[in-house]
């Protein structure tokens, strides 16, 4: 294996790889894309909720622009619900995210692995690298318990599961992929949280801090 | 075989090794230390000098400094664990405040007259503050624009010429903030505080024009008239529609800014100690806590160079803002939490954390919401005084001792009902609700923090010989929290080869001396009062001719 290494110190995708079994390696592809959002809540309170359900929905019809470039469906589903433990300031959490992509039309069969879903960003499972998982669906489930240490400040304790298929039928509970961790969570405003987390899983110890995220 | 060596045994063996752990910073505060003579009433801080440099502690760094860092590596200081391992054994290893006379008491200074609790001052001067009560003439012309500071507001020129900041309560809030200070400040200033002039002000739009070359932006500053309707519009009206203000007399002399509570000022030879060894900030902590003033950060002081001749002068020290006092923040009612925990509170953080957020805070409790918009968030009933917490911690409230309290209770406990009254009155609520609400909460909160500190030190205080008997005032008893009670009197006394010690129960408070015969010329009291925990009063008399004066007396 080469000494280099990728992002995260992941291997390369060359050195994983043989050249050609990687649909679209070394191939850029151009789409166009458009789709539909929703954003529905019932919350007690929009920067720090205690108490109510917020859903998400945002799917996507992606056209590749070119003779090669693929067709394929995007979506991803979140919802998330809140309850008070006997106050506002102690809050469970749940949360849970089904994303995915699926070919479209007979042209296509592969997608890019670049187009796959991934576990990155506000998908990202805690306890692993980012980008650590991905395929064309994504599970992701959470249950977190916030107790509010400083005005804004909640400290957290996690436990996550997630788990990346092939297809929704694919997905095993045995083999997901589980977290378990704390850290603090700093509401900034409505749709902005810094959080800070810690979390542990089979391959070690991980920490993030991240902006983009309102959770 | 066991021996048991008792208490007393314990207190000299905490006192040994506290000694020992403090040896080197006895070592280093002997070297070139001036003291002031010990009986003195005056600091003798006004000596001419020439004016120090101007500078004050960064904002931003002395907020993190004394917020955050200190706090954290306070838990980290190993000595001072061990310091507490000797308190436990009932040594007193707390540095006590560097200034204070023969009598436990602060000398008039620069920073600090003593007033209320020694001569009360009468309800109508009381009610004038620090000069007869006079607000700006209109017309006033806006001279500048306000820089920094949560609150909307400018500089200007009254119709007699002179200057005053005026700041504007926040929207929905009239007489929030000025009332608050107009109040805070009265009562500061008769406890003996140097506050600048500050009169609750109402006004129009037509009261104020701007002065044309800010208009023009000639000396590079520009304020039009739209940005005073959009200073305006963040102001509170009443229902009239007049505007609701604070204005601030500039105060006189050269500004130097805020002074560090760490160190003298550089360049004020005057200024001896360190703030916050002072015992008139120490002893601050009762009254900020007593009417809330949670904003006690050292921007919130304020240093002036008075000139007096020939360019010399003396530097005065004042409160500057106390706006943030009673149920008033900066920028509306108070957080239920503000007064009840420092900005960044490391204990009640690590309690939280620790119990899940399970831990029930005392301002949880608090029905602080007044429902009258010119008072907030203020209440006395779960209110108590040893937990007020201001904003950031305070140096000198960090290194309060009881003898500090018990000086601060003693002010605050010396406001009449009258008084209060008085100076809730100076800030002429249009809501007669505030007035009532604020007068009644004083008073309790006022008793409250009595009845705490004078159950830690005994407060028995001006301590004076009449007709050959030593009379001292059992405070609690003078402002009523308790009935005449009995005292326990040790005394020792010397003269001419010849020493004796005794003990004695009064049941008033005084004390013939005629019993100690013509022999003795030197006798030392410990009084208490019966029954009673709180730690003694230490009295010292001299014998002059025919004649017994008080020498010193010591609170606890």
């Amino acid at each position: 294996m080469s000494p280099r290494s990728g992002y995260n110190g992941s291997p390369l995708l060359a050195d994983v790889f043989a050249p050609g079994s990687v649909p679209f390696e070394r191939q850029a592809t151009r789409e166009l894309w458009y789709g539909v959002a929703a954003d529905l809540a019932s919350l007690d309170d929009a920067r720090d909720p205690s108490r109510g359900v917020h859903g998400r929905v945002d799917a996507r019809r992606v056209s590749g622009l070119g003779a090669s470039d693929p067709d394929f469906d995007e979506w991803r589903f979140e919802a998330r619900a809140y309850l008070p433990v006997f106050a506002k300031r102690r809050v469970i959490a749940v949360r849970a995210v089904y994303a995915g992509v699926e070919p479209r039309g007979a042209t296509t069969t592969s997608l890019p692995f670049y187009r796959l879903t991934q576990s990155k960003g506000t998908m990202r499972f805690a306890g692993y690298y980012s980008e650590r998982f991905r395929d064309r669906q994504l599970l992701l489930g959470r249950i977190e318990y916030r107790w509010e240490v400083l005005y804004r400040l909640s400290a957290v304790a996690l436990y996550e599961l997630g788990e990346v298929a092939p297809r929704a039928g694919a997905f095993s509970l045995r083999h997901a992929h589980q977290s378990r961790g704390g850290g603090l969570r700093l509401g900034l405003s409505d749709v902005s949280v810094v959080r800070l987390e810690f979390a542990a899983s089979r391959e070690g110890l991980r920490s993030v801090l991240s902006l983009d995220g309102d959770f | 075989m066991s021996t048991d060596i008792g208490r007393p045994g314990w207190r000299a063996l905490g006192t040994a090794y506290a000694l020992l752990l403090l040896w080197p910073a006895f070592a280093r505060a002997g070297a070139g230390a001036t003291q002031p003579a010990d009986s003195t009433w005056a600091a003798h801080d006004r000596e001419p000098i020439a004016q120090p440099p101007a500078g004050e502690p960064g904002y931003w760094a002395q907020r993190f400094h004394q917020g955050f860092t200190e706090p954290v590596v306070h838990v980290f200081d190993i000595p001072d664990k061990l310091l507490w391992v000797a308190r436990t054994m009932g040594a007193s290893t707390r540095r006590e405040a560097v200034n204070v006379n023969a009598f436990d008491e602060a000398p008039n200074s620069a920073w600090f007259t003593n007033r209320n609790h020694v001569r009360a001052v009468p309800v109508a001067e009381l009610r004038g503050g620090p000069d007869s009560a006079f607000a700006p003439r209109k017309p006033w012309t806006i001279k500048h624009a306000k820089l920094g500071g949560w609150s909307a507001g400018f500089q200007i020129k009254d119709a007699d010429g002179k200057k005053w900041m005026v700041k504007l309560d926040s929207r929905g809030y009239a007489q929030l903030s000025s009332g608050a200070d107009m109040v805070a400040r009265t009562l500061l200033h008769a406890a003996g505080y140097n506050v600048p002039h500050n009169e609750p002000v109402r006004f129009q739009r037509d009261d104020v024009s701007i002065d044309p070359d800010l208009l023009r932006g000639a000396d590079g500053e520009w304020f039009t008239a739209a940005d005073l309707d959009s200073t305006l519009a963040r102001g509170a009206v009443f229902a009239d529609g007049d505007y609701s203000a604070t204005a601030s007399l500039f105060i006189a002399g050269h500004v130097l800014g805020a002074p560090s509570m760490y160190r003298p000022r550089p360049g004020d030879s005057n200024d001896q100690y360190a703030p916050f060894n002072r015992r008139e900030l120490r002893g601050l902590f009762p009254l900020c806590a007593w009417i809330n003033n949670w904003d006690t950060e050292d921007h919130q002081f304020l240093d002036t160079f008075v000139e007096t001749r020939d360019s010399l002068g003396h530097v005065v020290h004042y409160i500057l803002d106390a706006g943030s006092s009673f149920g008033a923040a900066a920028s509306g009612p108070k957080q239920p939490r503000a007064g009840y925990e420092n900005l960044f509170d490391l204990a009640w953080t690590a309690r939280r954390i620790a119990t899940l957020g399970f831990a029930e805070e005392p301002w949880r409790r608090a029905r602080q919401a007044s429902g009258i918009p010119s008072v907030g968030n203020y209440e006395s009933d779960v209110y108590r005084p040893e937990d007020f917490r201001p904003l950031v911690p305070h140096p000198a409230f960090r290194e309060m001792t009881d003898r500090d309290g018990y000086w601060g209770a003693k002010i605050v406990a010396s406001f009449s009902d009258a008084q209060i009254a008085a100076a809730v009155e100076s800030a002429r609520y249009a809501d007669p609700r505030a007035r009532d609400y604020l007068v009644r909460n004083l008073i309790v909160r006022r008793d409250k923090i009595a009845r705490h500190w004078f159950a830690r030190v005994a407060p028995l205080d001006f301590f004076f010989v009449r007709d050959d008997t030593l009379r001292y005032r059992d405070l609690a008893v003078d402002v009523g929290l308790e009935r005449s009670r009995g005292y326990d009197v040790e005394f020792e006394w010397e003269g001419a080869g010849s020493s004796g010690a005794e003990r004695v129960q009064l049941s008033d408070a005084e004390w013939p001396l005629r019993g100690l015969g013509r022999r003795a010329t030197h006798v030392s009291l410990r009084i208490s009062v019966t029954g009673l925990e709180a730690a003694a009063a230490h009295v010292e008399l001299a014998r002059t001719g025919d004649r017994w004066v008080v020498t010193r007396v010591r609170h606890g």
